[in-house]
């Protein structure tokens, strides 16, 4: 009986020719979603690439057993 | 009451195998896998790694023009922590470039990232899981827009097979990007066969689907190795490497495009002799060129390297040389090969 009634409501009429649309262009994110999901990837690019090997250094000082002296680490002479 | 009734439903029931046929795809299974681990197959390697040795006899990926300096430094050996500075100047084809980079590694922890004077970084980050399953990911980040390259990987190996899924610049927007999946299977001891499906989506409504098929076989005494992939656009590749003792071992490899429009071919034969302090690599190929590549180690911790080639039909040649300093900053102490003089054992007591 419930499910008469819904059928009968506009509301899942709406619903299901939503449904559908979904189903005809999978895994489309709306404009406003790609946006950004494209500026978070620029973002995380951008940290990546001024941020990878200061990175490492920290991960290698850090961890470097013994600990090495900062001015080794950078100049090539030293 | 309750024990009654087993007396009397037991003798039907003793059938606890007779529901194994009843679930025959499990019986199966288990019958199936029991016969694979019983073949003792070996594990194929990854197809990433199958010309692995064939590419490191052939100096294709060695030649360099120019000259070149790396000093390299070691700060900590475990874990393993280093930077290089290397200059390269006077090539060819190449403008002049210093770059630096760090790198840092356990046990199953990798990480590496170069950066150009320009700019331009290369990182590199494998992770070890499990002693089974690897991720790698490897980018080249460029100021310029349009030059960037994510490469994501993932490594699964088996007893007796390998699997592989790589993405080349996924993009999570439109899911464009290049995607490959591969999987390669020991069929007997030596024999190993594998498939490689590649997607391209370049646009969201443009897909391109194209297989690439594997062979190697292995002898039994793994001194020669021969390899063969067919790519699905008429390209095949074949290697042949043989270790003809400790110190020597050749390679051979034909490539050969067959597509429509075009026809081609190229042969290459490399030696590498590996000696004590020296390794000499010497290559000749179908359109004339000749190669040799020479890495000389002066001290544990100074090498020479010349590299040249004479292109006999275009009249051109290329010559490089290079030195590579390796300096550590740690003392002998430090590095645990002397025992500090404070620490030595005192050898007579307080009384």
């Amino acid at each position: 009986m419930l499910s008469k009634k819904l059928s009968a409501t506009p509301g899942t009429a709406l619903y299901a020719s939503l449904h559908v649309h979904h189903l005809s262009t999978p895994k489309m994110p709306s404009e406003e979603t790609k946006e950004r999901i494209i500026k978070a990837v620029d973002l995380a690019r951008t940290v990546v690439h001024y941020g990878w090997i200061p990175f490492i250094i920290y991960v290698g000082y850090t961890r470097s057993n013994p600990q090495p002296s900062l001015i080794k680490l950078i100049s090539p002479l030293a | 009451m309750s024990s009654s009734i087993p007396v009397t439903v037991d003798p039907p029931a003793p059938p606890p195998p007779t529901p194994g046929p009843s679930r025959w795809p499990f019986s199966f299974y288990n019958r199936f896998s029991a016969w694979r681990t019983s073949l003792d197959l070996p594990n194929p390697g990854t197809s990433e790694n199958l010309t692995k040795e064939a590419k490191n006899t052939l100096l294709n990926n060695y030649l360099f023009d120019g000259a070149r300096a790396e000093l390299s430094k070691g700060l900590s050996v475990n874990p393993m922590f280093s930077v290089t500075h290397s200059f390269n100047l006077g090539s060819q084809t190449l403008p002049p470039t210093y770059s630096f980079g760090a790198m840092f590694a356990n046990e199953n922890l990798f990480m590496h990232g170069s950066i150009d004077h320009e700019g331009s970084l290369s990182a590199r980050f494998n992770q070890g899981w499990t002693p089974n399953n690897v991720t790698k990911l490897q980018a080249q980040l460029s100021g310029t827009p349009g030059q960037s390259v994510l490469q994501v990987e993932h490594d699964y190996s088996g007893t007796d097979y390998t699997l592989n899924a790589k993405a080349i610049n996924p993009s999570p927007a439109d899911l464009t990007g290049i995607y490959m999946g591969s999987y390669l299977q020991s069929i007997t001891k030596n024999v190993a066969l594998g498939i490689e499906g590649i997607l391209q989506r370049q646009t969201p409504d443009m897909a391109d689907i194209a297989a690439a098929y594997l062979a190697k076989y292995t002898s039994t005494d793994k001194s020669w190795i021969a390899t063969a992939q067919l790519q699905g656009a008429g390209i095949l590749q074949a290697t042949y490497w043989q270790k003809l003792s400790d110190k020597v071992d050749v390679a051979a490899d034909l490539q050969v495009v067959a597509a429509p429009g075009r026809r081609d071919a190229l042969a290459t034969l490399a030696a590498r002799y590996e000696l004590h302090t020296a390794s000499f690599r010497a290559q000749l190929d179908s359109t004339g060129k000749v190669a040799a590549f020479l890495e000389q180690k002066f001290a544990p911790t100074f090498s020479f390297v010349v590299s040249g080639e004479i292109d006999h039909l275009k009249n051109a040649a290329k010559v490089g040389v290079g030195v590579m300093i390796e300096s550590s900053s740690m003392t002998p102490e430090e590095m645990g090969l002397i025992p500090p003089p404070g620490h030595l054992p005192m050898p007579m007591p307080q009384p």
